[in-house]
């Protein structure tokens, strides 16, 4: 715990400072140069893409393997609410 | 319990192939559309001042943009074709959407042929250059497509597909569906923007 104390209370010493020699987003401070903004919206843009293509390659698998099941269900929800039927035990 | 497992659909190879090639084709257009949106976004007046003059054939991109569109719904054809065993409605479907795709090829090289001739080449500036890089990017992928397209065409004409085995089919699809879908985007982006 003491030594967890010491090592958070350098790194906050170290964050105190260095800031003004560390910039991790330039473009972030002055949002109102069109630059700037142009990166912005591409490094967003660019950010977003891996977490589509891998969520749309690993969606495409899900439902490979389990469209079967996934229809079965949405059915019996189907007759549930809409048909109001009973479920089928 | 072993049987209900070996009855499981599995994912061919060339499927899983085709979708991790689409991943890696969507990250090369991302980092084109992220530079265009730099120079799209940073540039306060779009064209720029050097390019005042030029103006993009919207209209005729827009009616392009349809019947590559179109292409699709064809393509989408010719696979259901395949799956009802219809072979020969999948050669006209495939005969159909192969045509449709030179078209959109030839309309945009007659468009490119005119922007050269206003002015706008590669080496004229940024707007140039990132409009003949991500269209042309695109204009190859569908030249590879149709290029695609036509030899599972002729597998199609020798018999080697029908209900039970149509991979190649549903592969060109896949590949030729990604196409088209991105080429709305492009021309919302590049054209309209």
């Amino acid at each position: 715990m003491h030594r967890l104390f010491l090592w958070a209370s350098v790194l906050i010493l170290i964050m105190l400072i260095v800031p003004p020699y560390l910039e991790a987003c330039p473009g972030c401070k002055t949002l109102d140069d069109p630059i700037a903004k142009g990166f912005n919206w591409s490094i967003l843009f660019l950010m977003a893409m891996p977490f589509t293509v891998f969520g749309l390659i690993g969606g495409t698998i899900f439902l490979h393997f389990n469209g079967n099941r996934l229809s079965v269900i949405g059915s019996r929800l189907k007759d549930r609410f809409i048909q109001r039927k009973p479920f089928n035990r | 319990m072993m049987t209900q497992m070996h009855e499981r659909p599995s994912l061919s190879n060339a499927r899983l192939g085709i979708l991790v090639l689409l991943g890696a084709e969507t990250m090369l257009f991302s980092g084109l559309i992220g530079t265009f949106l730099v120079f799209r976004v940073g540039n306060v007046t779009w064209p720029p001042p050097s390019h005042i003059g030029i103006e993009l054939p919207r209209a005729v991109t827009g009616i392009n943009t349809a019947l590559l569109l179109l292409s699709g719904y064809t393509m989408f054809q010719a696979r259901r074709a395949i799956q009802k065993d219809r072979v020969k409605q999948l050669r006209n479907w495939l005969l159909l959407t192969g045509g449709l795709g030179l078209l959109f090829l030839g309309v945009q090289g007659s468009e490119w042929v005119q922007l050269i001739r206003n002015g706008l080449t590669l080496q004229s500036g940024v707007y140039g250059g990132i409009f003949y890089v991500l269209i042309g990017c695109h204009a190859v992928h569908v030249l590879s497509a149709v290029i695609w397209l036509f030899i599972v065409f002729g597998m199609a004409m020798a018999g080697r597909f029908s209900a039970e085995r149509y991979v190649g089919i549903d592969t060109c699809t896949i590949y030729w569906i990604f196409v088209v879908a991105l080429w709305p985007i492009l021309y919302v982006l590049v054209y309209l923007l």
